[in-house]
């Protein structure tokens, strides 16, 4: 059975429609991708995974917890966390072992066991040096960290982050892709990551393109071929801006797979 | 200006004020700000005064430190102070005494403020109101609005620096033109400071929903203890409070 499935999914904000006709199934222990420019509804996706909203049309489900029942509500966020874009917006601790408590005393953990998981998290994002730091202190890499390690304390089976590499520079970016991928193969973590840059996508078990609030293609990373002209030229800017030379001809004929690759090559 | 808020800024230090219980600190301030209304007289001011010198030489908090905490309110005081001399009667004591009562307060909440982590407030503050769930007061919502705005104090002045540093960069003087020209050009600043406070409040809200805040009855990872130190330190707080109410009876 799926961990995580939306069947039919639409969702709009004050009519406007930001998802329409979503269907997801993401398996346990699957890395997944979802690519997207701004306003492809990525944000609202992950907020609909983790019941921070309710779909407007169709159901999600997270490890056979409906996201409409109320009653399941903290089970699901327990099982799939969410970490979000700007880390400063999300830490609310003094310090590091503080903000990482969050989650477990609400949870109503006995002081000895926060203690025990914080070392435990604190020792898989490598900030054990940290533990009594003012979080605001920390570097944008060392804040993203932190975020990761405020839901791996949960002990939950998925990871959902919305964006939020999207801040940090190409070495700490890096830096949390690896532990990312060292939980998902490790611990069986299962790690749905929403993104615009796509070589994000390259490593992953499954790719979830979305364009404009529907999903225009999905599957490994070698299979998605069918792309939108705008999500393609938008691939397109984007690589010129790395400077990687890609015709207008390779992005509108074949789409993200030859993008992709082309940049890889690079 | 903004640069010099002290107000929900922790500054680390290990003294005895730092390591004393929440609890203790908070009924400290509330019985010091009691006390320096209760006074009346300029000599129970620079008792109350004298006091709060002893807390932060022994907080080991800096004094230019406290100091700064009063700098954006320099011209309140001033304005408050011109007005006592020149409308009330015996003008010019009063403006002392007012203006010291201010200074006092300030310092006592900034002393609470800098030796106290806002977390540690918060659990102070639900502790210490506990018995009013019975009256079916969500106290530890509150503590929460508490901790959280303490913490967002600093962070929201440096985002307010951060928008005037831009709005300067683009031509913005606060500095120069009448009190319409200034209020105006505040405005450039204030906008972007409520969109910014509101988006960051939907984000935080959206945190603390995904990190199963509201879930249940919660924990705390260091709960409240009462040390010697505290013990000490009450009874201090209430040889003050007495000490003040019998000058004010003794007429002193």
């Amino acid at each position: 059975m799926a961990l995580i499935e939306a069947r039919g999914v639409s969702y709009s904000y004050n009519g406007k429609q930001a998802l329409s006709g979503i269907d997801l199934s993401i398996g346990s222990g699957q890395f997944v991708v979802v690519l997207g420019p701004n306003g492809s509804g990525k944000s609202t996706l992950a907020r609909l995974l983790n019941a921070i909203i309710l779909p407007t049309q169709g159901e999600v489900s997270v490890d056979g917890h409906l996201t409409s029942d109320k009653a399941s509500v903290f089970d699901i966020r327990k099982t799939a966390g969410l970490v979000l874009q700007n880390p400063d917006n999300q830490i609310i601790g003094d310090t590091v072992e503080d903000d990482i408590a969050f989650a477990l005393e609400n949870m109503g953990l006995h002081p000895s066991w926060i203690d025990s998981i914080i070392t435990d998290v604190l020792e898989q994002t490598g900030l054990t040096a940290q533990r009594f730091s003012n979080p605001r202190e920390l570097s944008g890499g060392q804040k993203e960290l932190l975020c990761i390690a405020g839901i791996l304390a949960m002990k939950g089976r998925c990871i959902i982050l919305d964006e939020a590499l999207s801040m940090l520079d190409r070495e700490n970016r890096n830096l949390i892709v690896d532990l990312l991928h060292r939980l998902n193969r490790e611990n069986g973590l299962t790690v749905v990551m929403t993104s615009q840059d796509t070589e994000d996508a390259l490593d992953a078990d499954l790719v979830v393109v979305l364009d404009d609030g529907k999903v225009v293609a999905s599957g490994k990373p070698e299979d998605v071929r069918i792309v939108p002209e705008s999500f393609a030229s938008s691939v397109a800017s984007m690589l010129r801006e790395r400077n990687v030379a890609v015709s207008e001809e390779v992005v509108s004929e074949d789409g993200l797979l030859k993008a992709l690759s082309k940049k890889g090559a690079v | 200006m903004i640069r010099d808020v002290t107000l929900g800024r922790y500054y680390r230090q290990d003294s005895f004020v730092h390591t004393l219980d929440p609890r203790t600190k908070l009924c400290g301030v509330a019985f010091l700000i009691a006390g320096i209304f209760i006074s009346s007289s300029v000599i129970s001011c620079i008792f109350t005064m004298l006091c709060i010198a002893a807390l932060v030489w022994l907080s080991r908090v800096p004094l230019r430190y406290m100091v700064k905490g009063l700098l954006p309110i320099f011209v309140f005081l001033a304005v408050v102070a011109v007005l006592n001399i020149i409308l009330v009667p015996n003008g010019v004591f009063r403006a002392i005494l007012i203006s010291l009562r201010v200074v006092e307060v300030i310092f006592a909440s900034n002393l609470l403020c800098l030796s106290t982590r806002p977390r540690e407030i918060s659990n102070g503050v639900e502790t210490g109101f506990s018995w009013m769930r019975h009256l079916k007061v969500p106290v530890h919502d509150l503590a929460t609005i508490v901790s959280i705005a303490f913490t967002f104090i600093p962070i929201l002045a440096e985002e307010a620096r951060r928008i005037l540093d831009a709005q300067t960069s683009r031509g913005l003087d606060m500095r120069k033109g009448g009190l319409v020209k200034k209020t105006k050009a505040s405005v450039s600043v204030i906008i972007p400071m409520f969109v910014s406070a509101i988006e960051r409040a939907e984000n935080l809200a959206v945190a603390m929903e995904s990190r199963l805040y509201g879930c249940g009855e919660p924990t705390r990872l260091h709960p409240l203890k009462y040390s010697y130190d505290d013990a000490a330190a009450y009874v201090c707080i209430f040889t003050y409070l007495l000490v003040v109410i019998l000058m004010k009876v003794g007429r002193l």
